[in-house]
């Protein structure tokens, strides 16, 4: 089978992978900045180091053609889901992991089957349970996460609270929430979605819904993290139900699971049954 | 108004389409045309002989089966060449019959006037020996069409399915008589009545011109690909049409404005031997040229002051499905459009990256990245399973595709490939 290689329509859409990519590193820099706002030097550090290791490991690995911005995604969000005093080794070690074995090691962009830094994490939370909970106060007085002491409403928006480096801020996600809908990277569906799942079982288990929707990762993930394009299906009605699934397993493994928060547990388990939703979501046209 | 399914918005072309429609036509009067003999898969057989002195409407060539309707010469002049191989606009060299222009444009017989009273199949036979074919591109023998067809509607397209082409909206704005005299004409052959006729336009200048035929104006959105026909049926009568049912199986004619003036023309006594064409893309002045059939592209291009840097890309038809011409010298064909040139770029196909940025804009609901996976993969059978043989090639997909990855063209040869296998 073959084509002229000058073929139709010799017209393109300026937008490239690679702007795609950089629009989503820029959506998470007020997070990051939100990270050394409240968490200081350490938080600096460690996003400078998680950006030179995702790109060391992207050019290890990667095809030659890669985008670089793609692998700095992966790093920064696997640096912004990690609390402040996380082990350097551990989170070079958890670039690496993402970037050259969940996304190389399944085929390279597009083609790994599990969202790279949510498997990351995973791991380095299962593994090195010690280094990945202890999460860290603002001012650095260990304590636990909001969602086991309780916050006023304001500092959950704000970002003042004990949590992972970068998901702390709902006002910062917000603002890059704004900016990949502006952009066109992201659509409403999705955050939107999970969102009133992630709400609908709170309600139906009768816990406080705005205090459990503004604490933990539940909306970064929602807007970084669940739109991840590799591991949703692309058909309409598929991602409605991907990011109902996945709301509402977040919910459910925050409530009933054995570790504090339940998203990267819920996008792994929701990425395996991606394949599967794309195939019976498929469009079949009008039938005669 | 009713949105179809997909599509891309292309607003930067917008303006260049409505400035080519604002400019004067430009008769063109080549030295010499070159008239293909190759048509719808078929070549014609000709009647004519090098030396012979032929006029405007002669007949050149013609089909030994009647599929394809008779080729007319577009000039007065002298036949140099019979039969002799040159580039064709759809591709490679194909036979070819040359003339040189006397420039004196001497008219052959007419065929005499159709009147009020001529029966469906009169006008049919007419369409035959008028050399009418769908002129929006496909080329499809318009006499094949409409034989024996009984329909309720008939949609008159003027929407230019493609960017940058104005030659339907200069048409449409400039013969309104004729529209509406070949429209009925089409209608009477169809069998359709005549409030079941619908113009369609994008333009609203376009559609305020067009109320004076005295017939019904659908005005639709300039969202591309709306010149499609399966998209026209969907705007215009709220239909989506079943996968590999054509409009006429369900009682509904699609006809090009183009077609439908060059109708009225053929109603006149006067064959296809001339057509409106755009040369437009990245030029300083975009404009509509009236062109006799054959001329080559070369001369159109003459009319151009070529603004795009580097190397260029001549495409025959629009940006978006054209062809990209290997020859210059080849001549317009009846089903051409116009000419855009552009400079020439190539971006290297990257991974897919699961964006589904073609699968929202695929007009068909399509898979596009999926059947280009499995395309490569040559997995043949599951293209058909995911009704590839539906794709109408109208390229939103490549031009969304942030990857870069040649998706119309892949599936475009998978279509070709699943029809080769099941004949």
């Amino acid at each position: 089978m073959t084509f002229p290689r000058v073929s139709p329509p010799h017209i393109r859409r300026d937008r490239t992978t690679s702007d795609i990519m950089t629009d989503v590193c820029i959506a998470l820099l007020p997070c990051a900045v939100a990270a050394v706002w409240f968490f200081g030097i350490a938080a600096l550090l460690r996003l400078a180091v998680a950006v030179a290791s995702s790109l060391a490991a992207g050019r290890l690995t990667g095809r030659r053609d890669d985008v670089d911005a793609a692998a700095v995604v992966t790093g920064l969000i696997v640096c912004l889901s990690c609390p402040a005093q996380v082990p350097l080794w551990l989170l070079t070690g958890g670039c690496f992991f993402a970037v050259c074995i969940m996304r190389d090691g399944f085929g390279g962009i597009g083609q790994n089957m599990f969202n790279p830094a949510m498997a990351a994490r995973s791991v380095m939370l299962t593994v090195f349970p010690a280094q990945m909970i202890g999460y860290g106060l603002p001012d650095n007085v260990s304590a636990a996460t909001p969602l086991i002491t309780g916050s006023s409403i304001w500092s959950l928006l704000v970002g003042r609270v004990a949590g992972s480096m970068g998901e702390t801020s709902v006002l910062m996600i917000g603002v890059g929430l704004a900016w990949l809908l502006v952009r066109r990277v992201v659509r409403f569906r999705v955050p939107f979605l999970a969102t009133a799942a992630f709400c609908i079982v709170m309600l139906a288990t009768k816990q406080d819904v705005l205090a459990q929707l503004l604490s933990g990762s539940f909306l970064f993930g929602a807007v970084f993290i669940f739109t991840d394009f590799t591991g949703k299906p692309t058909t309409a009605v598929g991602e409605v139900c991907f990011a109902v699934l996945v709301g509402a397993l977040t919910a459910l493994l925050r409530l009933y699971g054995r570790y504090p928060e339940g998203v990267c547990f819920a996008v792994l388990a929701v990425n395996l049954l991606t394949p599967f939703i794309e195939r019976i979501t498929i469009p079949k046209g009008v039938k005669p | 108004m009713k949105r179809f399914r997909g599509g891309v918005t292309l607003s930067h072309t917008h303006a260049m389409k409505e400035a080519a429609a604002r400019e004067a036509l430009q008769h063109l009067s080549p030295d010499i045309v070159y008239v293909s003999l190759r048509a719808g898969g078929r070549v014609l057989t000709p009647c004519v002989t090098t030396g012979e002195t032929v006029r405007v409407g002669q007949r050149l060539a013609e089909d030994d089966e009647k599929r394809i309707p008779p080729l007319h010469s577009s000039i007065s002049g002298t036949v140099t060449a019979v039969g002799i191989f040159h580039p064709a606009a759809d591709g490679g060299e194909a036979p070819t019959i040359i003339i040189q222009n006397d420039k004196e444009n001497r008219a052959g017989n007419l065929m005499p006037p159709l009147t009020e009273t001529t029966s469906p199949d009169e006008i049919v036979t007419r369409m035959y020996d008028a050399g009418l074919v769908g002129m929006g591109g496909s080329g499809y023998p318009t006499h094949r069409k409409y034989r024996g067809l009984q329909a309720k509607w008939l949609l008159v397209n003027a929407c230019e399915c493609e960017p940058y082409l104005a030659a339907d909206l200069f048409l449409s704005q400039q013969n309104v008589a004729l529209i509406g005299q070949g429209s009925r004409l089409l209608a009477r052959a169809a069998g359709v009545e005549e409030d079941h006729i619908r113009l369609c336009t994008e333009s609203a200048a376009a559609a305020d011109a067009l109320r004076e035929t005295a017939l019904a104006v659908v005005t639709l959105s300039k969202r591309y690909p709306q010149g499609s026909e399966r998209q026209l049926v969907e705007t215009v009568l709220h239909r989506r049409l079943p996968d590999g049912v054509l409009p006429t199986q369900d009682g509904i004619v699609v006809s090009n404005v183009a077609t439908a003036a060059a109708m009225g023309d053929a109603a006149r006594g006067l064959p296809l031997t001339h057509r409106i064409f755009t040369v437009s893309g990245q030029v300083e002045r975009p404009m509509n040229l009236l062109v006799p059939i054959g001329t080559p592209f070369a001369d159109a291009v003459a009319f151009a002051a070529v603004t795009a840097k580097g190397r260029v890309r001549y495409v025959a038809g629009g940006p978006m499905t054209g062809r990209r011409l290997t020859s210059l010298m080849a001549g317009i064909p009846k089903t051409c459009g116009g000419l855009t040139i552009l400079a020439s770029q190539s971006s290297p196909e990257t991974p897919c990256i699961r964006c589904g940025a073609c699968v929202r804009a695929c007009p068909s609901a399509l898979m596009p990245f999926w059947i280009d996976h499995l395309a490569q993969a040559g997995d043949i059978e599951r293209c058909t399973t995911l009704r590839a043989t539906s794709c109408l090639s109208c390229g939103c997909c490549s031009y969304v595709c942030p990857a870069k990855r040649q998706l119309a063209a892949r599936i475009t040869a998978v279509k070709r490939e699943i029809k080769e296998r099941s004949v």
